[in-house]
């Protein structure tokens, strides 16, 4: 399992490199010149030229990409062509900022999900099971910002018992964690609810009631281990998504993390900061795919890689 | 529809014994598949049905109306151009549903496939087929839709590629995951011992056993369809998404639009 785990993070390497040249070519791809956004609409050819030459951006692609790879592996990402901070600041400040939201949104939608879902496949056809799907049905349905529009009205400027913005203590962190983690909530209680009906129909579980294992203990180690492996499979896929960034989220409730960074970026063609951005992303999908496929190992020890 | 369906199923020559017969008595047996069934039907309805249907011609803009409330004349009132949002939705059925269901399509046929052969013969084929997932879950979404449209030029059929290409790898993981742990189950075993074949296995076995899964747990309802269409991040079929904004033309009616969401719905 070492040799595997070993394995896996040297391809880590060829990911990253694939990912950072192919987005590097296909951001200029896009039309729409830095310089000329940069200049305005008066500029003359001149002064746009000399802007992409102070750039580098005159240089063939190639080169240029040479560049950015010999200054990212020592660890310089560049700097913003529009406020001329370095990325790898803007990033250390922000990244942190949507890895508390996203893994505070993946918790609520856990604690929510897997429970719901449980409840709703062993009492299968009840009220309680159409009651969480009927939910389930409306935490996917809801647009988040709607929903984060709503939250605010209700809870922060009604009740007023927490703030609408800002990102600073746990108490900020609630609305927003609640947002995204509704419709992740809803997704998780389907996908635990039809696994676990599934894994319930199993001899096993019927041997293990048989042999007179409680209830409950039938429900956690003999069903729901077994069920947890497309949960496992959805939450880690939620969470690397959250943590690319949830541009909605962050602009409705002023929470300034990757996401809104990235869409800023790609519309004002601010290359480094793109590069950056999505090199980090991809990093955090890599590593969260391993330990993905740790816990399915773990879940199910008949799981093993070579 | 469903009036059609029973009657379909009343002319066939063994009705208690026919695939036909056998979803049709699950579905009715499922009141939450059979409202499903219901949306969808309204919804191909509206699709279909859109210039009779609609109050309003959906493009005709009335800016001194803009903006309005419901009211008697505009049951769900008007948008920022003044036009009628009831017969923008009926309309915006066309586009989204063919959104919804062409892309959708384009992430199972490629993305189940290999999820399958990775979870079923591990080794290099899984290594690597999963880096090229890993490559595509850690490229966002909105460039590649900007770079499709840009490249390929303004289109629907360029919307679905884009979202049909973003969505790949869910289901690639998803299905790898569940293979990996049925692979290891007593048919499999039993299969082999037959002396089937890898491919038999894969497409007879285990693919059917998956599928069925989500299909038994859930009526044909597909708890196991359902989180594929929703990934924040990734544009969801035949929302939002791609086309707002990155999809080019904001004047065509479509559902996505209509709830103002551009590339994302994180």
């Amino acid at each position: 399992m070492s040799g595997y785990l070993l394995k896996r993070l040297l391809l880590a390497l060829p990911v990253l490199l694939g990912v950072s040249l192919v987005v590097f070519t296909m951001i200029r791809l896009i039309p729409g010149d830095p310089a000329q956004l940069m200049a305005g609409q008066a500029a003359t050819v001149e002064v746009i030229q000399q802007i992409r030459e102070s750039l580098g951006l005159d240089r063939p692609v190639v080169v240029q990409y040479g560049i950015f790879l010999g200054n990212a592996v020592r660890g310089n990402l560049g700097r913003s062509l529009f406020n001329d901070a370095p990325v790898t600041e803007e990033l250390a400040q922000r990244f942190p900022r949507t890895v508390r939201l996203a893994l505070a949104s993946m918790l609520v939608a856990s604690l929510i999900g897997i429970p719901a879902g449980i409840v709703s496949a062993t009492r299968h056809l009840s009220w309680a099971d159409s009651l969480v799907m009927v939910l389930a049905l409306a935490g996917v349905s809801m647009p988040v910002f709607w929903l984060g529009l709503n939250l605010i009205l209700i809870f922060a400027v009604r009740l007023q018992w927490l703030p609408a913005i800002g990102h600073e203590t746990w108490r900020h962190l609630l609305l927003p964690a609640i947002t995204l983690g509704t419709a992740s909530a809803a997704l998780i209680a389907r996908m635990t609810r039809s696994a676990m009906l599934e894994v319930l129909r199993q001899d096993y579980v019927r041997t293990a009631r048989a042999k007179g294992v409680a209830e409950p203990a039938v429900i956690r180690r003999h069903a729901l281990r077994n069920a947890l492996i497309p949960v496992v499979t959805v939450v880690g896929l939620q969470l690397g998504t959250l943590l690319s960034g949830a541009v909605l989220t962050e602009t409705v409730f002023a929470w300034p993390g990757v996401g809104r960074l990235l869409v800023d970026a790609v519309l004002a063609r601010d290359y480094p900061i793109i590069q950056g951005t999505v090199l980090l992303i991809a990093t955090t999908f890599v590593l969260l795919n391993v330990v993905v496929d740790m816990l399915y190992a773990a879940l199910d020890p008949r799981i093993r890689y070579e | 529809m469903m009036a059609a369906a029973s009657e379909a199923v009343a002319v066939r020559p063994v009705p208690a014994q026919s695939t036909t017969a056998m979803v049709w008595r699950r579905l009715r047996r499922n009141r939450g598949a059979l409202a499903g069934l219901g949306v969808l039907t309204l919804f191909t309805l509206s699709a279909l049905l859109a210039p009779w249907l609609a109050p309003y011609d959906p493009y005709a803009s009335d800016l001194l109306g803009s903006l309005a409330g419901p009211s008697r004349e505009h049951w769900l009132g008007t948008d920022e151009l003044g036009r009628d949002i009831l017969s923008r939705i009926t309309y915006g059925a066309r586009i989204s549903m063919i959104i919804g269901t062409i892309s959708v399509a384009i992430g199972v046929v490629l993305g189940v496939p290999v999820g399958l052969l990775a979870g079923y013969l591990g080794g290099r084929f899984d290594l690597l087929s999963q880096r090229l997932i890993d490559v595509l879950l850690g490229f966002p979404g909105i460039i590649l839709a900007i770079v499709l449209v840009t490249v390929l030029g303004v289109g629907l059929v360029n919307v679905m590629i884009a979202v049909g290409i973003v969505s790949v790898p869910t289901y690639a993981r998803l299905v790898r995951g569940q293979v990996l742990s049925l692979k290891n189950q007593e048919f499999v075993e039993a299969a082999r011992a037959l002396g089937a074949s890898q491919g038999r296995i894969v497409f007879r076995h285990i693919f059917p056993k998956h599928t069925g899964r989500a299909d038994r747990a859930d009526h044909a309802a597909g708890g196991q369809r359902d989180p594929l269409r929703r990934r924040p991040g990734v544009p969801r079929p035949g929302g939002a998404a791609a086309h707002g904004g990155v999809g080019g033309d904001a004047q065509h009616p479509c559902w996505g639009m209509a709830c103002g969401m551009p590339w994302t719905r994180g």
